[in-house]
């Protein structure tokens, strides 16, 4: 009995940024405190970076009541991550054309993913051995969950509500998702202004969410050829869906695919997968 | 041409089901792994209206899934799949003071997950209605109860979803059928966690948008 406690899960769930964020972990020497430190960060994270903040450092940058000299380091952090991003998405991720305002900028895309993995630090560093960190469905993870070898993650099909286009096994590990409504807004081709073509949803596989995140959002502003783009990322898998219905798997994300989804209406979009140029097909 | 003010609603309505959605596939994947036989023990925190939490019993069986690697920070590994990871699980067999877990505390109506009809043995070929449970949303409390038939879900049912306000009414109908089968394919396919484009996607804002503006 005691045992079970011990090997269970802790559970919270708190609407953060915007989105509702999943804390769950477990460990032996796991401190429960934790996850309320660690929802008591991304709070302060979205405190700083909110663009629906009138108060937030974002918000005063974008209307020049404060100067970057004066910005806190961490959102001078964050905004050097993202330049250094935009120039490695070749401008398609891209924070200062997702302001809401020519000549301002809105980092969310970046931060939501830099503040889940701070939130994923905190956690393993409270004794947390298998944990899954979930906002709005980005996730990082480690571990695995009770009786299991690892964490099962479902990639929705973006069309299909009964259907998942794959299953993944990840013992550590980020994934992060971009498709055609984000957190209620657009993702647009920053270098047309309008809305990508051909594609309905690009996963990414990875070890950072905030590159994950950023990943995703970068491939699928690209549209098609993203996917294209996105099996040359070192290190990170991805998994396109575009809208006439394939697939393409990157070959650096087939290792982490579980090798059945049977009894599932997955099965039929698992297996008709489809080769796109520069990445590799499965079934 | 939509107006601000229902742009506004429809951005709250979209949060809201979201959390709702969420809340909903992890307790049919908490009454699944923990209905089975330990007598799982709920705690809600005192101050959260907004956090709910659980602790959840395990299966009995050592999970203490030793994580392989572990470092600093990871930073020049990839992601790791469960064949990368080396040795696996160490059984978990300490003892301890579990006790922090004992209570059930805090607002709005905390309860051990009250399995209706016994669940035996590993788990294979039970059959009966498990109810999750009550679990504290901003938006009010959820609750949901799943069939299974011989260890396999058939259906989840919405014991409770929010009524508090016109807006979270108007959503949990709107939303619980959505709720329904997207649970039933996580949990066909023994998911952990789902990403998407799930509570965001395209597919599920704009029918959630459509009949949004059709009711108000």
């Amino acid at each position: 009995m005691r045992r079970a406690v011990e090997s269970g899960m802790m559970t919270a769930v708190e609407n953060v940024m915007g989105i509702p964020v999943i804390l769950q972990a477990s460990g032996r020497s796991f401190e429960p405190e934790a996850i309320d430190r660690a929802f008591a960060w991304l709070r302060s994270v979205d405190e700083k970076f909110s663009t629906y903040r009138h108060d937030s450092e974002i918000s005063r940058l974008n209307r020049h009541e404060l100067s970057l000299e004066d910005a806190e380091a961490s959102v001078l952090s964050v905004l050097m991550q993202c330049e250094r991003l935009r120039g490695q998405t070749r401008g398609y991720f891209d924070v200062t054309a997702s302001g809401r305002a020519p000549g301002e900028v809105d980092p969310s895309g970046f931060v939501k993913g830099w503040a889940l993995e701070g939130a994923a630090r905190i956690l393993r560093s409270a004794g947390a051995e298998s944990w899954c960190v979930n906002g709005g469905g980005d996730i990082r993870l480690a571990g695995a969950p009770p009786g299991a070898d690892a964490w099962r993650v479902g990639v929705q099909h973006p069309r299909r509500r009964d259907a998942l286009a794959a299953v993944l096994a990840l013992r550590d590990g980020a994934v992060a998702t971009s498709g055609e409504y984000e957190r209620g807004r657009h993702i647009i081709d920053p270098h047309t202004g309008g809305p990508p073509q051909g594609v309905l949803s690009v996963t990414i596989v990875g070890w950072n969410l905030a590159l994950a995140d950023a990943y995703a959002t970068a491939a699928f502003a690209m549209g098609r050829p993203g996917a294209e783009w996105a099996a040359t990322l070192p290190r990170h898998g991805a998994i396109v869906i575009f809208d006439d219905d394939t697939i393409s798997y990157s070959a650096t994300v087939e290792p982490y695919l579980a090798a059945s989804v049977a009894d599932t209406g997955a099965t039929e979009s698992f297996t008709a997968g489809s080769v796109s140029a520069g990445s590799s097909a499965k079934g | 041409m939509i107006g601000n003010k229902r742009l506004a609603f429809i951005r709250r309505a979209l949060g809201t089901a979201a959390t709702i959605a969420l809340v909903v596939v992890l307790v049919v994947i908490y009454i699944r792994s923990s209905g089975k036989g330990t007598g799982a023990k709920i705690v809600l925190p005192a101050e959260s209206r907004s956090a709910s939490r659980q602790t959840r019993g395990g299966s009995g069986s050592g999970v203490g899934a030793g994580r392989a690697g572990a470092g600093e920070e990871s930073q020049q590994e990839g992601p790791a799949g469960p064949r990368s990871s080396a040795s696996g699980r160490e059984s978990g067999g300490e003892e301890g003071s579990g006790g922090a877990a004992a209570s059930s505390e805090g607002s709005g109506g905390g309860g051990s997950a009250s399995p209706q009809a016994k669940r035996s043995g590993s788990g294979a070929g039970v059959s009966g209605t498990f109810t999750g449970p009550v679990i504290e949303t901003p938006y009010g409390p959820v609750q949901v109860a799943i069939d299974e038939q011989n260890g396999k879900l058939v259906d989840v049912k919405a014991v409770q979803l929010p009524t508090e306000h016109p807006q979270s009414l108007f959503i949990s109908e709107r939303v619980a059928p959505i709720l329904r089968s997207e649970a039933l394919q996580a949990q066909s396919a023994e998911i952990n966690v789902v990403t998407g484009a799930t509570f965001t996607s395209e597919g599920f804002a704009s029918s959630l948008q459509k009949a949004l503006l059709k009711a108000s």
